[in-house]
């Protein structure tokens, strides 16, 4: 079964993504992240000083700033904002930088459906650019169940997404894709039954629309973890070989 | 009681420095409070870990309105009116009318939120229940079609939040669906450009029609309490602000999911989010239960 | 456009209702009020109850059939904004704001309207005599009334005075008094008020001037605003016999005024009656609680 984007073969396969990172030079790190025709641009300033009534005496202050391609900021840029500061808050190991703020500016370059997950990779890039330290890093994927065919097809375009059933963006990191890899051991939900069948990667952020199964959200769910795991490698190589270049120009 | 009093420091290992009240303890401690519960399986309201706040709803409160709803979840009070009106559609769907929902979280309901325009909060709620109407298609936009190309009905779906004790997803949406259900909208006549409603008579079957709602999602929310991820169901305004995450499950009468969403905290297992919409699939029938009562 | 809402389209009106010709209209000339139960001097039944909202300091909820509203107190608390100065007085801060659906015609709640910004500040004028605010230096009280439905505009002022007093009091403010609200119209009963004897009454009527009978409703709903020649909305305190706002308009003459102030003041005293009574009850619960 072909989708409609003519240059995938399979439906669950993404469409080529790459970044670069250290765009910007008046910010402290940024990044751009491409998912085939979706980019999103995000640049991080911080640890920096912080307006005193958004001060936090224990641990620094995490502001998203989500700009759209066009237009000014509509309530969907506002979803979009507290979505990816409320999953990197408990990722940034904030209690290092107390009384501090970390700004993070999100914006859309090109737009051609995902552009949550795109933002949500790009950030986690820039953060890294700009050396704030994190518990994990995350990776991204987003997949639609189709109308008329009940598939699953992975990192959709918009033109695919027009006819979709329902859309589903994960959010996976790296630290418990090991611990669901090592046979699911959790310290984490003692109180929670573990049944082996129903075991499946832990899920850091998820947000699904339209119509969809319990069957079916999990199914995608397993499907965008190993779709993520290619992300999180990449991440891997580009931070490797980033650093391998510091290392060089420092020592040469 | 005696507050802030210092023990006899002959055992140090056994005896706590100082001995609070507990509402003292509360204040300089809510984690920690609450974390004393939690591990006997209970709350501070009384309520189990999974239990929801008692729910009424009523609907047709608000007379000026086409269809309203009050919902009281607990603490937290919501009103929904919708006001139905006359705009030209958009060009590139003419035939489809418009359902435009938002909420309102006032300073009145809480010293949370500012005056002014909606905050973060109350832009967020509004754009997910604009989201699940929209995306799960409860509303046919073709049914409030007038004349193509010139005239449709517009529903103004304004949710007014009169007192807020956490989880207002839950209750704004309930409060939607009951009042969409509840809508009476004249019959209209185009003529000339111009929509006439007749008056005078009561309002009836006859000369008026009601909505089709194609299904009735309704949500339940948990707050995911400590680095365990603790599922409170149905938190209120203490527990929201304690809690690093949330999962909410948005289910309709015919068990198809319209909605999932899980933010903050840690990464959660499948089986966590298994339980969730195991409960949620509960609580969605109890809640229809208590709406088709009315 | 309103980038912080779900939008709508630009514009959108209410349809036009058609009336059919036959159809028989409430007019004051009928000599009945527009609920026919009601007597001229009659208010409509009150229900009152305080700690609705359960984050408030003092909250109250009131129903006057069709008119409802909430009202929430929050305070004393320390005057946020820096560079306002010391103030050996209290400031009362009133916020009064109807829900878009609140009324017949919808309201655009984008930008707070200048009928709402008047009402919050004769809300704040009506109460603050009655407040002990130079207890509270340095200190604000924000009271804030949401309309959820308004039944008349005069009734609806009334019911936010009455309302924010009790849920003052309920928020354990010292005050010198409760304030009670009171709103009562003028209504020309025109000529044909002696309609009963008829023509002699009419035919005379056509001829000289018969100066119009007024009479006066109290607590008017939305259906006989439409026929009023004035109003008045009076706040007052009961105990202390001493009025706090008085609020007049359109025209009348000296004595029709008098005369509605004291029908005013006696209805006041029966509005304190069930402001007395919601507090009563709400320090029952607070006991059982």
């Amino acid at each position: 079964m072909s989708r409609p984007d003519r240059s995938r073969t399979s439906a669950h396969q993404l469409r080529p993504f790459f970044s670069s990172q250290n765009l910007l030079n008046r910010a402290d790190g940024s990044a751009q992240f491409d998912f085939g025709g979706s980019s999103v641009m995000c640049s991080v300033v911080g640890p920096a000083e912080v307006r005193i009534r958004d001060e936090k005496l224990d641990r620094a202050t995490i502001e998203v700033v989500a700009r759209p391609l066009v237009g000014i900021p509509s309530i969907k840029e506002k979803a979009r904002e507290q979505n990816i500061r409320e999953t990197l808050e408990p990722l940034i190991l904030s209690g290092l930088h107390p009384r501090t703020g970390i700004q993070i500016v999100v914006q859309t370059m090109k737009d051609d459906g995902c552009i949550l997950s795109t933002a949500f990779n790009a950030t986690i890039m820039a953060l890294m650019d700009a050396g704030i330290p994190l518990k994990s890093i995350l990776g991204s994927v987003t997949c639609m169940v189709d109308e008329k065919t009940n598939q699953i097809w992975l990192d959709p375009t918009t033109e695919e997404l027009a006819q979709a059933k329902s859309a589903h963006v994960f959010v996976f990191d790296n630290k418990s894709s090991i611990t669901s890899a090592s046979a699911g051991a959790q310290g984490k939900d003692a109180d929670v039954d573990m049944d082996q069948d129903t075991v499946g990667a832990a899920i850091l952020f998820s947000d699904s629309t339209g119509l969809f199964t319990e069957e079916q959200y999990f199914e995608c769910a397993q499907i965008c973890f190993k779709a993520a795991q290619a992300i999180h490698g990449f991440i891997r190589t580009a931070i490797a070989k980033k650093l391998e270049k510091e290392y060089q120009q420092t020592h040469a | 009681m005696d507050t802030t009093t210092a023990t006899t420091p002959m055992n140090l290992e056994n005896s706590p420095a100082f001995t609070f009240t507990a509402s003292t303890f509360q204040k300089l401690h809510p984690i920690e409070y609450f974390r004393k519960f939690v591990s006997q399986g209970v709350r501070p309201d009384g309520r189990l870990l999974n239990g929801f706040r008692p729910t009424t709803v009523h609907v047709g409160v608000i007379t000026t309105a086409n269809g309203s709803a009050m919902v009281r979840l607990g603490g937290t009070t919501v009103v929904c009116g919708i006001k139905a009106e006359v705009a030209e559609p958009k060009l590139d769907s003419p035939d489809q009318g418009y359902l435009v929902p938002n909420v309102d979280l006032s300073p009145m309901c809480s010293s949370a939120f500012r005056p002014g325009p909606p905050g973060e909060q109350a832009q967020v709620v509004s754009d997910a229940i604009n989201r699940v109407l929209k995306e799960s298609k409860v509303l046919d936009l073709k049914d409030l079609c007038i004349e193509e190309g010139k005239a449709v009905w517009t529903l103004w779906v304004d949710i007014v939040c009169v007192s807020y004790d956490g989880n207002i997803y839950d209750a704004a949406l309930a409060s939607v669906m009951a009042a969409l259900a509840n809508v009476r909208i004249r019959n209209p006549s185009y003529a000339g450009g111009i929509i006439k409603v007749a008056g005078g008579e009561a309002i009836s079957d006859e000369n008026s029609f009601r909505l089709k709602l194609n299904r009735t999602p309704l949500s339940s929310s948990f707050a995911l309490f400590d680095t365990s991820l603790t599922l409170l169901a149905d938190p209120n305004f203490a527990e929201e602000s304690i809690s690093q995450g949330q999962i909410s499950i948005t289910i309709d009468e015919h068990d198809e999911l319209c909605a999932v969403s899980k933010i903050g905290a840690g990464s959660s297992s499948q089986a966590l989010l298994r339980q969730c919409v195991d409960r949620a699939r509960e609580r969605s029938k109890e809640l229809r239960a208590i709406m088709s009562a009315q | 456009m309103d980038r912080k809402r779900v939008p709508g389209p630009e514009l959108s009106v209410a349809p036009l209702v058609e009336y059919p010709i036959d159809h028989e209209r409430w007019t004051p000339q009928q000599e009945k009020r527009h609920d026919p139960k009601r007597q001229p001097e009659d208010l409509r039944p009150i229900y009152l109850k305080t700690g609705l909202i359960s984050q408030a300091s003092g909250s109250a909820y009131i129903e006057l059939e069709n008119t409802k509203l909430a009202c929430g107190v929050y305070g004393p608390r320390p005057v946020k904004k820096i560079g306002q100065g010391f103030s050996g007085m209290g400031v009362l801060n009133c916020d009064f704001k109807f829900a878009t659906f609140a009324c017949v015609k919808r309201r655009n709640n984008t930008r707070q309207d200048p009928q709402e910004k008047e009402l919050s500040q004769i809300l704040s004028q009506a109460l603050a005599p009655a407040v002990r605010l130079e207890l509270l230096p340095k200190s604000v009280i924000d009271v804030y009334i949401t309309v959820l439905e308004s039944d008349g505009w005069g009734s609806c002022l009334a019911a936010a005075i009455t309302a924010a007093s009790v849920a003052l009091a309920h928020a354990g403010i010292e005050m010198l008094d409760l304030v009670a609200g009171c709103s009562a119209s003028y209504m020309q009963i025109g000529p044909s008020i002696s309609s009963t004897t008829t023509e002699t009454s009419s035919s005379s009527g056509a001829g000289n001037p018969i100066t119009p009978q007024i009479q006066i409703f109290m607590d008017a709903d939305t259906e006989e605003e439409k026929y009023e020649q004035g109003a008045i909305v009076l706040a007052y305190m009961p105990s202390l016999n001493e009025v706090t706002h008085l609020l007049q308009n359109g025209k009348a003459e000296g004595p029709i005024i008098n005369q509605s102030v004291e029908h005013c003041m006696e209805a006041c005293n029966k509005v304190y009656a069930v402001m007395h009574h919601a507090l009563l009850e709400s320090m029952k619960e607070s006991k059982d609680a």
